[in-house]
């Protein structure tokens, strides 16, 4: 199934529903369907051809989800970037996707003026977020008013319906290409274990340029629910007081979220029933929560669950292994097959730990103009035609088949579930002048998966404070990319080569 | 010695500025910290954690919302309440 005819379908069945709550807006599966074809009319009329990318840099705002269910239906591939990304990346996003289209809000006005010229590709800015400022920009509330005319490109499930941008090992921005099929099998895996239905109405916390944020809305719109978008979880009581207001039944979440709702100290006397499930995955749940989080949400069935960008999901534990297991994800989601490789390619099942493998449909085509890195995590698989995904995440299995994340094969740091590349860190903090030597390390932290640890040596003479390098960071880096302790040494361990040490001895 | 708003305004104007803010972005008192991209979720609870420990007070759950904290004119406001409720 094309993901856009999740909404089509919708629409059809349930056209007076809300769809979407968002703040004070809310919007019918009617309206929804409307606004998102005649903004794909207008894609097609301003000469949006099948598979060209239209970058949406929102916030999870009912603009986004217009934006991006009118760039599949006008036969085209969205990228959602999130607005907190620093300028110098999504100035290379919109290069390296080569990028026709983008979607903006007034946050992104003043610098998009400055650079847009620089962006090779692109054709048309549409401005989401009131009058147009001028003649250059083309206005979201009349685009969503076009008259269709003509007929849609017709994609196919195996055109791409997405490319998500993420972190490779060299700090280089890879991004992940996935078609409509791939996208449409997780979105079905995981409707089928949550037991999803039109019932179904689900408290959207995280951003849409997340996997995981994303694969929320999908899974509403298949089964014709309601999703509740919220712009974040900063306001813990305001989760409290949604979910009792909307009758939240579903709540996707990471473990720093739920850690926020846990410290409020009211929380057991809220009547927090409706939730009939939670779902945990980007980063593993600390087992001390689990008891919390049941007492809370008595009529919730909790599912741990681990995946990737470059297939979306691959496990989920079954509640009711929930007590027996608390610290496996589980095994592999209908329709995915998993197991575990040595480093000679042979499977292991007796406990050891060794690399993820992934063969399924939901698997990724590819990394976006990059082929040697492709070819680097997809390999050839049983028959000739299909590639399967070497994950770097490493894993083992207990001896009932049941799947455990051990930690990452290559640098990386998980933290907040997300890939952080030490070397990308450390390139930023040796922009800084006075820095002699730079190691940036994961430590185990039970909210993070892991924190960021910078480990600096200053040049003889030379100060420099913990903030001005954390400033240096958070200048040129995504949030999550940002250390959390920054520890000044007078040395680095080297290896005999002299090289600084990655490991921690 | 009383806090007054101004104080407060320019205070948290401060610590969002040297902690959140590295262009040119001229911050919008209006405007949603949160919904305007300026902080992100974790970043709120950082500001939150600021105005804790610079004023010695603590919030109380059903405080923690949006429509106290969301803009630097609601927290002003909302601050005024507050300390002004305290007594101090």
């Amino acid at each position: 199934m094309l993901v856009h005819e999740y909404l089509t379908r919708a629409a059809r069945r349930f056209p007076e529903k809300i769809a979407l709550r968002c703040g004070d807006s809310r919007l019918t599966y009617r309206e929804l369907y409307r606004s998102s074809t005649a903004l794909a009319a207008f894609l097609v009329q301003n000469g949006l051809q099948r598979g060209d990318r239209v970058v949406i840099l929102l916030e999870n705002s009912p603009e986004a989800v217009i934006s991006l269910f009118a760039a599949l239906r006008a036969g085209g591939c969205y990228l959602i970037v999130n607005p907190r990304t620093p300028q110098e990346r999504i100035a290379f996003i919109m290069n390296h996707s080569g990028a026709k289209f983008l979607v903006v809000s007034k946050n992104q006005l003043a610098w998009i003026s400055a650079s847009r010229h620089s962006f090779a590709d692109l054709r048309s800015v549409i401005f989401a977020g009131g009058t147009a400022p001028d003649d250059s920009y083309s206005d979201f509330e009349s685009a969503c008013r076009t008259a269709e005319s003509g007929s849609f490109p017709e994609p196919g499930e195996d055109d791409l319906a997405t490319i998500l941008y993420t972190s490779g090992s060299a700090g280089v921005q890879k991004g992940v290409m996935l078609t409509h099929r791939n996208v449409d099998t997780v979105v079905s895996s995981v409707s089928e274990y949550l037991q999803h239905t039109s019932d179904d109405i689900v408290l959207g916390l995280l951003q849409l340029s997340f996997g995981y944020g994303l694969l929320q809305v999908l899974v509403t719109f298949k089964s014709g629910g309601r999703i509740v978008l919220e712009k974040g979880y900063g306001f813990p009581y305001d989760i409290v007081r949604r979910i009792k207001e909307e009758r939240i039944t579903g709540l996707a979440g990471v473990p720093t979220m739920f850690s926020l709702l846990l410290q409020l100290t009211s929380l057991e006397k809220e009547d927090l029933s409706s939730v009939r499930y939670l779902t945990n995955a980007a980063a593993a749940l600390p087992p001390s929560f689990i008891p919390k989080l049941k007492s809370v949400f008595p009529a919730a069935k909790l599912y741990l669950m681990h995946g990737l960008t470059e297939c979306l999901r691959t496990t989920y534990l079954p509640p009711e292994e929930l007590d027996l297991r608390p610290t496996s994800v589980g095994k592999g989601m209908p329709n995915v097959e998993l197991w575990i490789e040595d480093e000679d390619g042979k499977r292991i099942e007796d406990g050891r730990t060794g690399e993820l493998v992934v063969r399924g449909a939901n698997v990724m085509k590819g990394y976006w103009n990059a082929p040697d890195e492709t070819a680097r995590v997809l390999k050839p698989g049983r028959n000739s035609s299909e590639r399967i995904l070497h994950t770097g995440d490493l894993f083992r299995m207990d001896g009932d088949g049941y799947f455990y994340f051990v930690s990452r094969k290559d640098e990386m740091i998980k933290s907040r579930g997300e890939k952080v590349s030490p070397l990308e860190v450390e390139n930023v903090i040796y922009t800084l002048d006075e820095i002699a030597e730079a190691r940036v390390i994961g430590v185990p932290d039970a909210m993070l998966g892991q924190a960021i640890k910078a480990e600096v040596v200053l040049k003889e003479g030379r100060g420099l404070s913990e903030r001005d390098i954390l400033a240096v960071c958070k200048k040129h880096l995504e949030d999550y990319k940002v250390p959390h302790f920054v520890v000044f040494l007078p040395s680095l361990p080297k290896t005999l080569g002299g090289k600084i040490k990655r490991t921690i001895s | 010695m009383n806090t007054t708003k101004e104080e407060i305004g320019l205070k948290v104007k401060g610590f969002i500025q040297e902690n959140f803010i590295f262009n040119d972005k001229v911050l919008d008192p209006q405007e949603s910290l949160l919904g305007s991209g300026t902080i992100d979720s974790t970043g709120i609870l950082e500001v939150i954690s600021f105005l804790e420990l610079t004023y010695g007070i603590h919030f109380e759950d059903n405080e923690l919302v949006a429509n106290n904290f969301d803009s630097i004119a609601k927290i002003q406001s909302f601050m005024m309440q507050k300390l002004g409720g305290a007594g101090s």
